[in-house]
């Protein structure tokens, strides 16, 4: 059995996940409903995953509401509709183990669910496609054949073609993405620079994005 | 007056337009100063010259000379008294011989010389450049030839090739001046110019990024929330969706309650918003503006008309058309109304006009009838095979309400002359006159004080003109010049014969003078006037003690101090200007955020707001109808537009007009399309389009299975791929590289 626990500010989205989590899967149960962070803290509730909707209408900060949760020792699945990257990367940056699209089909929503459950990190290749985008990570920390992996998956490539088309085998790749994914999360991200700044703006939508100068 | 330049009108500075009759007015006026040496020197000839030149020539001149002043200080042109003068001077100049009927042979030079320069900077204003120098070389040649008759004081060959080398080299460096100046402005006008568009541009695009942001705000709040709470249902009822999806209608019909009641925009800031609408719809379309009025105010409403009326017909032109050259031009309407024309042709399939039923194209419908109701027109010429072109235009009322007048300003600032061409002017005028000493060392009692002298200006030219391009000298340096200066002229002074003029051997008053006027305008103008007032009281005692009179008092002072009049005049004007630029600088701000925020009103808001509601509304309808059930389709239909919107929100940057379709039209065929953007800036547009043009190939392909579009981050070889998976689970990965050139690896 796995206690599911949703915090969402849609009423709708709530009851709606509820509803279909336990037709899809009898295991999955979901244990609670919240609008926020902090009223789903101190309710008490003993989950085993927290799915949390990446913007909530209290305008909290996904990173500090990820890590508010692992803190507190729980999974965090990111549960979102079409969001923002940059708000996107920070939830990833706090912890969340694993992000789901709403419009997923019910059955991967529950496949993560369960991942998260045993403990793995969900890969995906928007999560991968993310990581990829910061590039000022990517720059600083990964080497040549993790950048050409990550590339090749976030191109859309599922595990045995970049195993193929690399000619290597398949564990390693999966070694490869994993540990990308690893690092990322254990990586204080400090908004120090103007540059930084400047490109969580464009990220934001509040600067559009450079014209590239040829 | 629109009321979106008002604060624009107010700082109104002179026009280019306004910049010559100054230039005028300012040569008149030096003109008139000229007569205050030639009247001193010319007293003593009037005796000599006959009657009939007097009356003519003489006092023409000076009637002129007034009239000119007078005239052009009134603001009237005087292109047409001013090509009197030059007559007069130069006829005067041919007929002097004729006039002179004294048997002696003149004392003095004829006091005509003062009018022969400025008559060569005369030319050069009125006929360009090149006559300028023309004249300046013939009125030199004509003044050589009249000196070294009896008339102009039978002097010596030398001394008339002195007096021709400074009425030639004299009016050649004003006229450089003055094409300096000239260029300086058009330069910085230019760049005004440039800067105003890029302000407007930027503005406009903070202004849709930030309307595009509500919007999208908007969408994944109430729109995509509902569409998955549908999903998630199942198709099953649930009143929470009811309720989600009248609310998320509630919000769009809010959204789209916004008149047209932006402030006026010009013909100029329209044509860019033609441009930016017509390219985002048909990025291949070749866009000319070519407006002759591009300060036409355009009421908001029309602004309006034209953006969505030249949006819907290159929709057209991408809908029906076919593969074809798109060309766009952006104009005035025909014959010689004031008003805006947009004409969009194309050189594909066409279509038979009389043939085609009033809603055929959308265009009688929604163009014809957008531009009639701002009295404007549209006209459909076409035939099958043949291209189509649409007009759309709208005049103007008769009232001319142009929204600044003139065109753009002018700002000038003498900073962006070029320092080099600068000094080097200066160095010449200095060089020059080293040579008139030399070949006046006949009439010093030694020559080593004048080379002296010459050492000591080189070290003042050289200092005064170093470090020009930071433009303030340092005082120290400054009034090192004037004390070299002094010692120059001092130097000069102490070999000068006593009792008679002594012609060119004093080069140094115009040597003192050049660098006066930098030292001037490199920001020290109190030192250059105590430079001036030393120099012209050392000049007194030297008169007063060689027993010199008035007129050659006047003859030495008199290029120094006034040209350092008109220096400070000139230099008054050109920091009133510069503020002046500032100001408009402020107010042009203020203005295009003002226009910004009309075009985002205006125009895209409207144009994605009608997007959306054609998407999502009628779903919207059926789900906020409670009672009706949803069918497996209609449940479908909310997964397939959730995904459209979310690729909107999130892939935008590899979309182009049209690139939703295909996708839609893959996925219609059992193919998975993901959309991944991991870039961080724009996709440049020929990638967009060839991301398009290979997906509609793709789209035909039954063995794919799969496909995968992502924008690859900056600085990776490749700047989008497309992974191509097929069912029989091979794969290709397809890079594209900037230009959108396809390869495969």
């Amino acid at each position: 059995m796995i206690d599911v626990a949703v915090i969402d500010d849609h009423e709708a989205i709530r009851l709606g996940l509820a509803a279909a989590l336990g037709a899809y899967d009898p295991r999955l149960r979901v244990v609670s409903q919240y609008a926020t962070v902090p009223a789903f803290l101190v309710s008490g509730v003993r989950a085993d995953v927290v799915l949390l909707d990446l913007q909530l209408a209290d305008g909290s900060d996904p990173q500090a509401n990820t890590e508010d949760l692992t803190s507190a020792g729980f999974l965090v699945l990111i549960y979102s509709i079409a969001d923002n990257v940059r708000l996107l990367r920070r939830a990833l940056a706090g912890g969340a183990a694993g992000v789901c699209r709403k419009a997923d089909p019910i059955g991967q929503t529950a496949a993560s669910i369960e991942a998260v459950a045993a403990g793995q990190v969900v890969l995906s290749q928007e999560v991968l496609a993310l990581i990829e985008g910061d590039e000022s990570y990517v720059a600083a920390n990964l080497g040549a054949r993790e950048r050409e992996v990550l590339g090749l998956y976030a191109a859309g490539m599922e595990v045995p073609e970049v195993a193929v088309h690399l000619g290597i085998a398949e564990n390693s790749v999966k070694e490869y993405l994993k540990r990308i994914r690893s690092k990322y999360t254990t990586l204080n991200r400090p908004a120090g620079s103007k540059l930084d700044l400047f490109r969580r703006a464009i990220e934001d939508g509040i600067v559009p994005p450079v014209q590239p100068r040829n | 007056m629109p009321t979106g330049w008002s604060t624009g009108r107010e700082v109104t500075a002179p026009a280019p337009a306004a910049l010559t009759p100054a230039i005028h007015r300012g040569v008149a006026l030096f003109c008139l100063g000229a007569l205050v040496p030639a009247v001193t020197m010319g007293i003593d000839q009037v005796p000599s010259l006959a009657t009939w030149w007097l009356v003519v020539f003489g006092a023409g001149i000076v009637v002129v000379t007034v009239a000119m002043t007078v005239v052009s200080l009134a603001g009237y042109p005087i292109e047409a008294l001013a090509a009197g003068w030059v007559s007069l001077v130069l006829a005067g100049l041919a007929t002097w011989p004729l006039a002179w009927t004294s048997p002696e042979p003149a004392r003095s030079s004829p006091w005509l010389w003062m009018c022969l320069g400025a008559a060569s900077v005369w030319v050069a204003l009125l006929l360009g450049t090149r006559w300028g120098f023309l004249c300046s070389l013939f009125t030199g040649a004509g003044f050589a030839l009249v000196r070294i008759s009896h008339s102009g004081g039978a002097i010596t060959l030398l001394q008339a090739m002195q007096d021709m080398l400074v009425l030639v080299v004299t009016p050649w460096a004003v006229i450089i001046g003055i094409s300096l100046l000239t260029d300086a402005i058009r330069d910085l006008d230019a760049s005004l110019t440039g800067w105003q568009q890029q302000q407007a541009r930027a503005a406009v695009e903070e202004a849709l990024v930030e309307a595009r942001r509500r919007l999208d705000g908007l969408v994944h709040d109430e729109v995509m929330t509902t569409l998955v709470s549908v999903a998630q249902a199942g198709g099953q009822r649930d009143q929470h969706v009811t309720e989600l999806a009248r609310h998320a209608i509630d919000r769009l019909q809010s959204a789209g309650e916004a008149p047209d009641d932006g402030a006026p925009v010009t013909a100029e800031h329209l044509s860019w918003l033609v441009e930016d609408v017509v390219t985002s719809v048909c990025p291949e379309a070749h866009v000319t503006v070519n407006l002759g009025d591009p300060m036409l105010s355009v009421p908001p409403e029309v602004a309006g008309a034209f953006a969505r009326a030249s949006r819907e017909v290159a929709l057209n032109v991408v809908r029906h058309a076919g593969d074809c050259r798109v060309e766009v031009v952006i104009g005035d309407p025909p014959g010689r109304r004031r008003g805006l024309q947009v004409v969009v042709r194309d050189d594909g399939v066409g279509f038979d006009p009389t043939g085609v039923p009033g809603d055929r194209f959308g265009l009688r419908r929604s163009v014809r009838g957008r531009m009639e109701a701002v009295e404007g027109e549209m006209e459909v010429r076409s035939r099958p095979g043949h291209g189509t072109t649409v007009v759309l235009s709208w005049a103007a009322r008769a009232e001319p309400k142009t929204a600044r007048q003139g065109g753009p300003r002018s700002y000038p600032k003498l900073s962006t002359v070029s320092p080099a061409a600068l000094a080097g002017l200066i160095w010449v005028l200095v060089g020059l006159h080293f040579v008139l000493g030399w070949t006046s060392l006949d009439q010093v009692s030694s020559p080593w004080p004048v080379l002296a002298a010459q050492v000591l200006a080189t070290i003042a030219t050289w200092l005064s003109l170093r470090g020009l391009t930071h433009s303030r000298i340092p005082a120290s340096w400054a009034a090192a010049v004037v004390l070299l200066l002094l010692g120059t002229t001092l130097f000069v002074q102490s070999v000068l014969p006593q009792g008679q003029w002594p012609g060119y051997a004093t080069w140094h008053s115009s040597v003192v003078m050049a660098l006066m006027i930098v030292l001037l305008f490199r920001g020290r103008a109190k030192i250059a006037w105590l430079g001036v007032l030393a120099f012209a009281l050392v000049s007194l005692v030297w008169a007063a003690t060689h027993g010199l009179g008035l007129g050659e008092l006047v003859r030495v002072l008199f290029g120094p101090v006034s040209w350092m009049v008109v220096a400070q005049l000139a230099s008054g004007w050109l920091l009133e200007l510069e503020h002046r630029q500032r100001r408009a600088r402020l107010a042009s701000q203020g203005a295009n955020r003002a226009i910004a925020q009309s075009y985002s009103r205006l125009v895209m808001r409207d144009v994605w707001l009608r997007q959306l509601k054609q998407q999502a509304g009628p779903l919207l309808a059926t789900l906020a109808d409670g009672d009706s059930e949803l069918s497996p389709a209609e449940a479908e239909a909310a997964v397939a537009l959730e995904r459209r919107l979310r690729d909107g929100l999130r892939a935008a940057n590899l979309l182009t007009e049209g690139t939703q379709d295909v996708v839609e039209a893959a996925r219609g065929r059992g193919i998975e399309v993901s959309l991944v953007d991991s870039r961080g800036s724009a996709l440049p547009e020929p990638v967009k389009l060839a991301i398009r043009d290979e997906l509609r190939h793709l789209a035909e392909d039954r063995s794919i299975r799969r496909l995968v579009v992502r924008a690859a981050p900056e600085g990776y070889p490749a700047v989008a791929t497309i992974l191509v998976s097929r069912t029989d689970a091979t794969s290709d990965l397809l890079n594209l590289d900037a230009d959108g050139r396809l390869a495969t690896r």
